[in-house]
Parts: C-alpha cells; sequence; structure tokens
C-alpha cells in the first residue's frame, strides 16, 4: 500500500496547516489568510486527485501494533471529502474578509483542524479510527462556541458539548455493541441483518450520527449557538460539515454495517424521526424574529427531511436525502454568511429592525433570495430536485403521513423564509438603521458561487444525481427519468400547491398585522393552543438539555443533603479521626531510641522465625 | 607455635578489652583476628581463615574506626596500670592450663573440611580475588568517610 | 573484562579523587565523576542492546594470562539492575554538581559516592554469597558515611543509628551466610542451589537482615532518621537503588537462586510487604517534612516490590521487578526534588514552603510528575507496575491483599498531592518571594528522571520485554515454572 499513504494528507494538510495558522502572530494577519486559503485549495486539489488514482487503502499499526489504523476511500468518500474541502475553502475566503479582530486566528486554527479531523472520520476504514476523529470534532466544537465571546458563550458551548457528546457516547456504545456482534471494529465486507442486539446497536449508532447532525431531540444547541457564536461557524459546522459528515455516517450505519429494509421497523423509526424533526424544527423556525435562530431552526428542519429521505431504504428516497445533504449544505451556507454580511454591515440580525437592504446590497440580497427559493424547494432550484424525491421515496414506501409531514415542512419553510426575505432586503427602509454599502468581494464571492450552484444543480440535476444513485447498494435502480426531474404530476402539484398555500398564509399575516413583514408569521403564533406550546418551546421547555440540567440540580442537592453530607460526617467521624488515631500511635512508636528499634528487629525476626516454623 | 599464637590472640584480645583509647583498642582486636585467621589456616580450615581475616580485620575494624570517629572518641586517655597487671596474671593462669589441657582435646576429623594443605596467600589472591575488590571499596569507603569527617571537624572546631 | 568496569571503573576514579583535589576543587571531580557515571550508563546500554534476553554472561577474569578468579556474572536480573543504578547515579551525579557545594569537599563526596556504585555493581555481578556480603558493607559503609555528611548534629545521630542497627542486620546475614557455607561447603550461590540445602533457621536470618536492608516495618526505623538529616542526594541513592540493590536483590537472589523458594518464603514476604505498604503510607500521611514523608513513601513502596515479588508467580515477579525499575526512578526524582527545595528554601518542612510553583517551574511539573506515577495514575510508569502487581494479587486469589493495595496507593496519591499542594501550589510566602529556580544541572537531572517516567509509562512494553521480562526468568528458573512469553501473561 506505498501509495495509500497519500490518504493521510487531506487529514495532515490541514492539521499542520492550522498549526501553522496558530503561530503566526496578527501582524502577519494576511500572510496567515493566504496560508489558510492555500491549504484550503490544496486540499481540494489533493481530493479532486484522488478521482484520477481510484480506491486506496492505507493501513498502519497504532500502538504496538494493538489497533490498526486503516484508512479507505471510496467513490462516497471521495465525494463528501470533495465536498468538505470546497466548504471549508469558501468559507475560509468569507471568514479571513470578514472576522478582522483577534478571534481570527483562533477561528482559522479551529476550521482547519476541523477539516483535518472531518476528513480523517470520513476516510476511517475502522470503526475505532472512526471513533478517534469523532470525538476530536468535539473538542473543536466547544473550542468554536466558546470564540463568540459573548457572555452565555461558554454556556452554549458547554451545552453543545454536552448534547453532541451525550450522542457521541450513544455512538461508542453503539460501536461496542457492534463489536460484540461481528467481533471486529473493522467495517464489515456484508452488512448485517438488523436483529437482536444489532436493533439496540443500530439505534445507538444512528442516535450518534443523527445528533451530529443536529436531529431532534439533541438539537437544542444550534439555536443557541446562532446567537452566541461567531457566524462563520454556523455556515461551518450546523450549517455543511455536520450535515455532511452526520449523513455520511448515517448512510454508511444504514447500508454498510447494517442492511436497512425498505418497510422494517428500523426503516420507520427513522422516518418518524424525520417527520418529527422537519414538522416541530419549521415550527419552531417560523415563528423566529431573529435571522440568525431562524436559520439554525431551518438547518434542523432540513436535517429532518435527509433522515426522512435515507429512512425509507428505496432508491429514489436515499439519493434524495443525500442529494439533500449536499443541496442543504450549498444552500444553508450561503444563508449564513448572507446573514452574517447583513449582521456585518447593520449591526443587528433582529428582523425588526431590518428591511429594504436590496437597493444598499444588491449582490447579497440576490444570493439569499436564490438560496431563500432553493431552500423552499422552488422549481427549478436544487431544493426542488431533491425534497421530490425524498417525497416520492415516502409515498413509495406506501406511508402517505410522511410525505404529508414534508409537505406541512414545505409550507411553512417557505412561509418563514418569505418572511425573511421580505423583512431583511423586501419591503419599507427602516429608517432607524444607518444606510450600508455592499460588502466586499472576499465575502460575496463565496455566497455567489454558493447561489450559482444552487442554480447548477437545480437545472441540471441529473450530473449530481448520477453520481450520487452510484453510492447507493440499490441506487442504480433509480430511473434518472423519474418525475421530480419533470414538472408536471399530481406530487410536485401538491408541493405547488403548498408554495402557494405559503403564500397567501405570508400574504395574510402581513396584512393582517399593519403590513410589518417580521410579524408576518403571527397568525400562526397567536392560535389559540399552539401559542401556550410556542410559549412554552421559547422558554425552553422542551429542551431536554434545560430539563436535564434541572433534573440534576433537584438531584444533586437532594444527593448533596440526603447522602453526602450524612456520608461527609462519617467519613469525618469514622475514617479521618480513627486515622489520625492510628497515625499518631505509630508515630508515637517512633521515638529514637536505638535500644527499641533493636527491640524491634528481634521482635520481627521473632515473628517471623514463628511464622516459618509453622508453616 | 599454636601455643604461640593463641597467646598472641589473648594478650590482643585483652588489650582490646582494657585499653581505654578506643582506636588503640579497635587496632588491638585488629591484630587479634588476624592471628585468629592465621590460626584457622593452621586447623586446615582456610576458608574459615579468610573469611576471618576479611569480615573482622577488614570490615569490622572499619566499622569500629567510622563510628569511633562519627561519636569523637577521645584522643587524650591515660592507661590505669593497675588492670593490666591483673590481666598479666590473669593470662599467666589462662595459658598454664591451654597448656596443660589443651592438646589432650580431641579433634573430630569428619567434621574437617575436605581441603588439603594450602598456603594462605592462595586462597586469599587466588580463589577469593574478588572479595579483595570487595575490601578494597570497603578500605576505600572508610578512609573516605573519615577524612571527610575529620575535615567537618577540623573546620567546626575552627 | 568488560563486565568489571561497571566495579573497576568507579573504584580507580574514586582513587584519583584525593588526587585531584589538590588542583581543582570543583569542576574537574564534576567532570570525571559524571562521565564516569555516563560512560556506565552507556556501557549498560551497551549490553542491553547486544543482550540475547536469556542466560548469562561469565568472565573469568585474567591477568596475562593468568587466571584471576574474578568470577563476574550477568544475567537478566543483573542487567535490569545495573541499568537502575546506571540511570539513577547518573542522574544524582548531574545533581550533585550544583547541590553538593555547600556540603564540604566535593570530591571526597564523589568518591564515597563512587565507591558505592562500585560497591553495588558488584553486589549486583558477583555469584559469591560471601563477596555479595561484602560489597554490602562496603556500600553500606559509603551511605553511613553520606548520611553523616549533612553536619549536624541530626546527620550524625542518623548516621550513627543506621550503622548500629545495620552491623545487627549484617551479622544476621552473616550468620547465614556461615551457615550455608557450613552445611554446603562453598558460597557460590549456583552450588548451593545445586545441594539442595534448605533450613528454616538460615532463612529467618536472611529474612530479618534483608528485610531490615529492604526497610521494611518492623525493620524500616533506620530509614527516616536516616533520609532526614543526610543531604537528599543520599536518599535519592539510598532509597533508589540501594535499597533495591541490597535489599530487594538480595532476597530474590537468595530466595529463588541459592535457596529454595518455599510457601513460608511467600507467606512471610507476602505479609511483610503488605504491612510495610499500609504502615508506611500511614505514617507518611502524618509527616510534614519533605523527605522524611518520602522516606515513610518508600518503605510504602519498597512494601509493593516485596509483595510482588513475594507472591511467587510470574505475573507478581514480573509486577515487582517493573516497580523496582519504575520505583527508583520516581522516588529519586521525588528526593532530588524536595533536595531543591532545601536547596533554595532553606528548609524542606512543607508548613514553612507555599506557593513555589511559580518560582520554581521546573521543580514543580517534576514533581507532579513524580507523585502521580508514585500514585499509580496512568500513563505514567508507576501506573503498569502497581496494576500488574494488583492483578498479579487477584490472580493468586489475594483479594484483601489487592484491594489493600489498591486503597494504599489512594492514599499514596492523597499525601503525595498534599505536599504538592502546599509546597508548589497556593500563595507563595513572602520570605520566599524572591527565590530563583535552582541552577541548570538540578534541572537537567530532574527533567532527565521526570522524562523517564513518561517514557516507561507511555511505553512500558519495550521496557518489559528488553528488561524485565529476562529478569524475571532468572527468578522464575529458580522455581523451576516454564514460561517465557509476553503474550501468555497480558
Amino acid at each position: 500500500m506505498s501509495n495509500g499513504s497519500i490518504l493521510l494528507i487531506p487529514i495532515l494538510l490541514p492539521v499542520i496547516a492550522g498549526i501553522i495558522c496558530y503561530c503566526i502572530p496578527d501582524g502577519l494577519r494576511k500572510f496567515r489568510n493566504v496560508i489558510a486559503l492555500i491549504s484550503g485549495f490544496a486540499l481540494f486539489l489533493i481530493v479532486a486527485n484522488f478521482y484520477k488514482s481510484g480506491n486506496l487503502i492505507y493501513v498502519s499499526n497504532w500502538f504496538f501494533s494493538t489497533i490498526v489504523f486503516s484508512l479507505k476511500e471510496d467513490s462516497f468518500s471521495r465525494f463528501i471529502l470533495l465536498w468538505l474541502s470546497v466548504f471549508s475553502f469558501l468559507i475560509t475566503l468569507y471568514v479571513s474578509a470578514r472576522m478582522a479582530n483577534e478571534r481570527s486566528r483562533e477561528f482559522i486554527t479551529y476550521l482547519l483542524i476541523t477539516c483535518g479531523f472531518a476528513c480523517g472520520a470520513v476516510l476511517a476504514n475502522s470503526l475505532l479510527v472512526l471513533l478517534f476523529f469523532w470525538e476530536g470534532l468535539l473538542i473543536t466544537l466547544y473550542l468554536f462556541i466558546c470564540l463568540g465571546g459573548k457572555k452565555s458563550s461558554h454556556r452554549t458551548a458547554l451545552k453543545g458539548f454536552i448534547l453532541v457528546g451525550f450522542c457521541d457516547f450513544c455512538f461508542i456504545l453503539g460501536v461496542i455493541l457492534y463489536w460484540r456482534i461481528t467481533g471486529s471494529f473493522d467495517f464489515p465486507d456484508s452488512p448485517v441483518a438488523l436483529k437482536g442486539v444489532g436493533i439496540l446497536s443500530f439505534s445507538l449508532m444512528v442516535l450518534g450520527a443523527t445528533g451530529k447532525a443536529g436531529a431532534l431531540p439533541f438539537h437544542t444547541w444550534i439555536p443557541d449557538a446562532a446567537i452566541d457564536a461567531p457566524v462563520g461557524f454556523m455556515a461551518f459546522l450546523p450549517g455543511a460539515f455536520e450535515k455532511l459528515i452526520g449523513i455520511y455516517l448515517l448512510v454508511k450505519i444504514c447500508f454498510n454495517l447494517f442492511s436497512l429494509v425498505p418497510g422494517s421497523g428500523a426503516s420507520m423509526g427513522l422516518m418518524i424521526l424525520g417527520a418529527f424533526t422537519i414538522v416541530i424544527a419549521v415550527c419552531m423556525a417560523l415563528i423566529q424574529k431573529d435571522i440568525k435562530r431562524l436559520l439554525s431552526y431551518h438547518a434542523i428542519s432540513q436535517v429532518g427531511y435527509m433522515i426522512l429521505g435515507i429512512g425509507t431504504g428505496v432508491p429514489a428516497g436515499i439519493v434524495g436525502g443525500i442529494f439533500h445533504m449536499l443541496n442543504h449544505a450549498i444552500y444553508k451556507s450561503a444563508l449564513f454568511l448572507g446573514a452574517g454580511s447583513v449582521e456585518q454591515r447593520t449591526g443587528t440580525t433582529d428582523l425588526k429592525s431590518l428591511g429594504g437592504l436590496y437597493k444598499e446590497m444588491p449582490i447579497t440580497g440576490l444570493c439569499f433570495i436564490i438560496c431563500s427559493c432553493a431552500i423552499s424547494g422552488i422549481w427549478p432550484l436544487n431544493g426542488y430536485i431533491s425534497k421530490e424525491m425524498i417525497i416520492d421515496g415516502c409515498l413509495e414506501t406506501g406511508y402517505k403521513i410522511f410525505a404529508i409531514s414534508a409537505w406541512l415542512g414545505a409550507i411553512f419553510t417557505f412561509a418563514s423564509f418569505l418572511k425573511a426575505m421580505h423583512s431583511i432586503f423586501l419591503g419599507e427602509r427602516n429608517v432607524s438603521t444607518p444606510r450600508v454599502k455592499e460588502v466586499g468581494l472576499p465575502m460575496l464571492l463565496p455566497m455567489i458561487i454558493l447561489a450559482l450552484l444552487c442554480i447548477i444543480f437545480g437545472l441540471f440535476s441529473s450530473i449530481p444525481l448520477v453520481v450520487i444513485s452510484k453510492f447507493v447498494p440499490q441506487g442504480h435502480m433509480l430511473h434518472l427519468s423519474s418525475h421530480p426531474l419533470n414538472l408536471f404530476n399530481t406530487v410536485s402539484g401538491i408541493t405547488i400547491l403548498c408554495l402557494i398555500a405559503a403564500f397567501l398564509l405570508h400574504r395574510y399575516g402581513w396584512l393582517k398585522n399593519d403590513r410589518k413583514p417580521y410579524l408576518a408569521s403571527e397568525v400562526v403564533h397567536n392560535l389559540p393552543v399552539i401559542h401556550t406550546i410556542y410559549n412554552l418551546a421559547e422558554r425552553r421547555f422542551f429542551d431536554i438539555y434545560e430539563q436535564a440540567i434541572k433534573f440534576v440540580k433537584v438531584f444533586a442537592l437532594a444527593l448533596y443533603y440526603g447522602f453526602d453530607r450524612s456520608s461527609d460526617w462519617l467519613y469525618e467521624k469514622l475514617v479521618v479521626e480513627s486515622g489520625i488515631k492510628m497515625i499518631k500511635s505509630l508515630k508515637s512508636l517512633h521515638r529514637g531510641f536505638i535500644s527499641e528499634y533493636v527491640g524491634w528487629i528481634f521482635i520481627g525476626m521473632l515473628v517471623i522465625a514463628i511464622f516459618m516454623f509453622i508453616l | 607455635m599454636d601455643i604461640l599464637l593463641l597467646v598472641g590472640v589473648i594478650v590482643f584480645v585483652a588489650c582490646a578489652v582494657l585499653l581505654k583509647d578506643m582506636m588503640k583498642a579497635a587496632i588491638c582486636l585488629m591484630v587479634s583476628s588476624i592471628i585468629m585467621g592465621i590460626i584457622f589456616f593452621r586447623l586446615h580450615a582456610p576458608y574459615a581463615g579468610v573469611f576471618e581475616i576479611s569480615v573482622i580485620a577488614g570490615l569490622v575494624m572499619v566499622l569500629f574506626i567510622m563510628t569511633i570517629s562519627l561519636i569523637g572518641g577521645d584522643a587524650d586517655v591515660k592507661e590505669p596500670p593497675v588492670p593490666i597487671a591483673v590481666f598479666i596474671f590473669l593470662f599467666l593462669v589462662f595459658s598454664l592450663v591451654v597448656a596443660l589441657k589443651i592438646p589432650g582435646l580431641p579433634i573430630d576429623q569428619s567434621r574437617v573440611l575436605p581441603i588439603g594443605s594450602v598456603k594462605i596467600g592462595e586462597v586469599l589472591w587466588i580463589r577469593r580475588t574478588f572479595d579483595i575488590i570487595g575490601q578494597v571499596g570497603v578500605i576505600f569507603a572508610g578512609v573516605f568517610v573519615l577524612l571527610s569527617v575529620v575535615g567537618a571537624r577540623r573546620k567546626n572546631g575552627k | 573484562m568488560f563486565l568489571f568496569i561497571f566495579v573497576a571503573i568507579p573504584l580507580i576514579v574514586a582513587s584519583v579523587m584525593l588526587i585531584i583535589e589538590r588542583f581543582s576543587r570543583d569542576v574537574l571531580p564534576d567532570f570525571l565523576a559524571n562521565l564516569c557515571f555516563f560512560l556506565l550508563l552507556c556501557a549498560s546500554i551497551m549490553i542491553s542492546c547486544s543482550w540475547p534476553g536469556s542466560g548469562q554472561y561469565m568472565h573469568i577474569l585474567k591477568w596475562f594470562s593468568t587466571n584471576l578468579n574474578i568470577k563476574v556474572v550477568l544475567d537478566g536480573l543483573s542487567l535490569l539492575m545495573i541499568f537502575t543504578i546506571s540511570i539513577v547515579s547518573l542522574s544524582v551525579g548531574l545533581f550533585s554538581i550544583n547541590y553538593m557545594g555547600k556540603y564540604g569537599s566535593k570530591s571526597l563526596y564523589y568518591a564515597i559516592l563512587l565507591v558505592l556504585v562500585a560497591s553495588m555493581n558488584g553486589i549486583v555481578l558477583t555469584a559469591d554469597l560471601f563477596t555479595m556480603y561484602i560489597f554490602i558493607e562496603a556500600a553500606g559503609i559509603a551511605s553511613y558515611g553520606l548520611v553523616s555528611l549533612g553536619r549536624t548534629r541530626y546527620s550524625t545521630e542518623g548516621a550513627f543509628k543506621y550503622l548500629v542497627l545495620s552491623a545487627i542486620a549484617s551479622s544476621f546475614i552473616l550468620l547465614g551466610i556461615a551457615g550455608v557455607f557450613v552445611n554446603t561447603g562453598t558460597t557460590d550461590i549456583r552450588s548451593i542451589s545445586a545441594s539442595g540445602f534448605s533450613s528454616k533457621f538460615f532463612i529467618i536470618l536472611f529474612l530479618t537482615g534483608f528485610s531490615f536492608k529492604c526497610g521494611l516495618v518492623p525493620f524500616h526505623t533506620w530509614m527516616p532518621d536516616a533520609y532526614t538529616a543526610a543531604p537528599a542526594v543520599l536518599p535519592a541513592v539510598s532509597s533508589g537503588i540501594f535499597v533495591k540493590v541490597a535489599g530487594v536483590y538480595t532476597v530474590a537472589r537468595i530466595f529463588f537462586n541459592a535457596l529454595p523458594f518455599s510457601a513460608g518464603v511467600s507467606f512471610v514476604m507476602v505479609y511483610l510487604g503488605i504491612i510495610s505498604i499500609v504502615v508506611g503510607a500511614l505514617l507518611a500521611l502524618g509527616q510534614s517534612g519533605l523527605k522524611r514523608l518520602l522516606a515513610y513513601s518508600s518503605i510504602s513502596q519498597v512494601g509493593y516490590i516485596i509483595l510482588g515479588i513475594g507472591i511467587g508467580t510470574p505475573l507478581g515477579i514480573i509486577g515487582g521487578l517493573l516497580h523496582m525499575f519504575n520505583h527508583a526512578i520516581f522516588k529519586s526524582l521525588l528526593f532530588l526534588n524536595a533536595g531543591a527545595v532545601e536547596y533554595t528554601c532553606g528548609t524542606d518542612d512543607s508548613l514553612k514552603l507555599g506557593g513555589l510553583g511559580k518560582n520554581m517551574p521546573f521543580t514543580s511539573t517534576t514533581n507532579v510528575i513524580g507523585l502521580l506515577s508514585a500514585a499509580g495514575v496512568p500513563p505514567l510508569n508507576g501506573f503498569w507496575s502497581k496494576l500488574i502487581i494488583v492483578v498479579a494479587l487477584f490472580k493468586a486469589n489475594m483479594f484483601l491483599y489487592g484491594f489493600i493495595a489498591i486503597l494504599a496507593s489512594v492514599l499514596t496519591l492523597g499525601y503525595l498531592l498534599l505536599i504538592q499542594r502546599r509546597v508548589f501550589f497556593g500563595k507563595i510566602k513572602e520570605c520566599f518571594e524572591n527565590i530563583v529556580d535552582v541552577p541548570f544541572w538540578m534541572n537537567l537531572s530532574m527533567v532527565g528522571l521526570g522524562l523517564v517516567c513518561v517514557w516507561v509509562g507511555v511505553s512500558f512494553a519495550p521496557i518489559l520485554i528488553k528488561w524485565v521480562l529476562p529478569a524475571a526468568n532468572v527468578l522464575m528458573q529458580g522455581i523451576r515454572t516454564s514460561f517465557c512469553a509476553l503474550g501468555g501473561i497480558l
């Protein structure tokens, strides 16, 4: 495997570049940015080069040959790697222009290291190696959120760390169970059937993978991070990277480690998880009045689509899910970057104080609108294709309810993005914010590229679909002439009806609330029962982390008084006092008289003699 | 010859007991043990002789001398004459008894170690050379420690 | 000839020291002594590299083709000891360059240290009980001398106490050797083993004598007094290697290779080990003086070694020997740290100290490494050996002792952390605000030992295979149980 060692480059190059960047002082910021960009671009070229060299394997031994460190690259991981490198390059470009403060050094370092670890996780050919890189990502996640520099940043970072850490823990448990089943940490040659302990292992691993991607119920740190973390982080991790590697792992779990059969219990479970994630998150997104929080809830909601698609287990659904993952990464990072640009110029992300920015920031506005349309699933953009394929997959399984939930999600998605577009770029100019200028080219370029990708993948969707359909074992059966690629059929008819409904909903809310676009969703918000639920949700009543923390606090208090204090008293009285007495008596034996010590020696000898002669 | 050696042993041991100056006493003991070793040789126990010389004459002596120097034995002690006279008297009595009685004692031939006649030098230098190295170490250690202790004492004295 | 240099070179250098003193008081003795230690370390590493892993090297020295009859024997166990002695002596030698300046003539000090090292090498390299005894005594005399170098009333008292008590123990050992000689007609270890001689009476004498040399409870009383009063290099050498060579090594040699290893010996060794572990740890908990605390800690740790070897199973012996090596490293390190603290602050009473960590970063850091290693915290070296000993105890169905061993290591962590907090952490006392870190050579030797701790901890497998397994094999041959591979025991 001499040429296999080239697989180490995607891991080592970003990490080393990150360390180098960390060592460069702030005075040479431009130089540092250039290094980061070059390394990002080099990574892209190297990964692209993998397409020439074909499937590579790298094997070496860790820790005295006890752990086999093996990396493998196949068409799917190559595809993910390519996109990882693209996103890290674009976001580096954006951040290098936007973050001029002293934190940019750390940000770029963490970004590159995260990139290296993510590449490692994607390339891993053994579950242990995968776990190693997977946990490494957890650490950079924490460091990233801390960079936000707000008062609550550390708290949010801890929250994210614990929630994702819990998911990772589930994943580790799943891996251990899997090891019990197959007796090896390697990826198996043929998938294991889902039965017995396998189901438990599968569910734990899925929990780990989807939790990383941000699905319910471990999503609650993402909206908080949207406020507390730097916007580049949001575009980078929750926007792009976590989806890419989380869904990559989910696909691996479903089809490489286990065999997910359409219509089975596991498939149903995944689909239910997906459907719930779509609906609940999108409902939360609808009422948000801060663009970053709104986007973050959508980041969660869109994961639901991917899980739903993959959970169907049918070719159309799986390919749709993977394609949706890619699409989501493209438009969601662009949206976050756009929100970041707006924030940089106006100093706020509150929808209420924004408005009519289109004239001042036309390119940002255009890109934002394209991406909003893409995420809402408007023909002919990429989001439309993947969403239709997912709905198609749901219908193919025979459970219409999942398709309905996807449509419901589509209504609210479009409604909330109508609200966002309307409040920020269209509508009346809010006089309270000062006049602004368009952002510079380095910040625009990533957005333009991503928006163009949205259009290209929508118009020429067959190119990525052909590539993606090869990853899925059953994917070859997919007919690329199937309906998502043409407009006129029942399913897309319903989708279009949904979009129209969303538009009407927005218009109704807008008119009802004195033509204030940011209040357009209040009609839904103020519905009788729903209002209460929303309020509870806003107060984090459904946040399992907050509830768990509350429970832990009460539990800890009970433990402190019930158990700790009482056992402490016992400890003080029994162990410490008797220990001190013992030490004192032992010490008092050592009086320093030689004659006594000689006596001890003889007594000791006597005792030894007695034992020796008895035995 | 044996008798002479025995007498020597007893004289020196008695001196060691009676002398007040510890350093001199120690040296007396050393001489007596060397004579003792020679006696062992003559009684066909060369190893016992060598060990006697190694341990008592070499090692224990160094220990004694070190101990004395550590506790700072006085150099100016007057030797009282009376004990010596008593000792000489006792010694004469003892040697008389020995001269009369000892030659008659039976020797158990079976307990004698099966070693033919060897020279003391041969056993000491050829058979147990490594011990000599050890002895060199012992003496070195003793000398250096003495030097350092004496050096320290001299400094303190000043 | 090559093996003999371990004894000859230090002795020669020691004898030259007195002449050198005339020319140079500091530099030349420093250089010469450390060069000697360094050469010995190189030589021991060279031998280790060419060591086939089993069997023994035996040289009978010749002088112009005349048989000198100096039989130097080196097997796996001796090799482990030689290696340990070389590492610790070199680091102590380096430490002394700066440290011993205020303790009188340096060349005399080095001469004593060199004689000590030569004698320890002699103990390890001889195959004759009586020669071993002579070297033990030579090393003993050198250590009394080092104790008395402290130059206070207490150091004289400590040295005197050590000497008197040690003389009693030595007489037991000598009596034992005499008994063996009378009954077998030889003092050569192989011949004794071949004769199959065994007598409970002499075993008792040996156990008593060597328990004293090991410092096991209740024969430990010399240790705290001697170590407290001496300059810190003595405890580092003595606890680090002398106790192992004169106590543990000889016990192992005699009871595994010379006399048959009986259930009674195993029983007594396990009990002595357990009692020492517990009593040593408890006594250490009650101390405030650094060196005194570490002396009691040594008692406790040597208890682990004797416990491991005393179990008599392959795993126990491996654990015991590995712990012997590890203890040599980390305990020397801790004593040197205590010496560094004493050097800068003039006292080693932890109650009077505080917050030195900021001004003495190297000492503080290496002390943390040493204490974590002593407490058996992974991934440092002490962890592995304690783990192996505890596993061996469990495997031998001695669950209670296993738990005691674990609890005592918690105690170890407790008292050492307490010291670390009192001395290095927290707020600095006003009187020590202006202290500076110790000079270069002291730092170098401490950092070196700390690195060895970490290195052994991280890659303990090579150490185990290279040094400890051959040594354990030598002992196991005594019990005539076949075992060899690492795979079988882990």
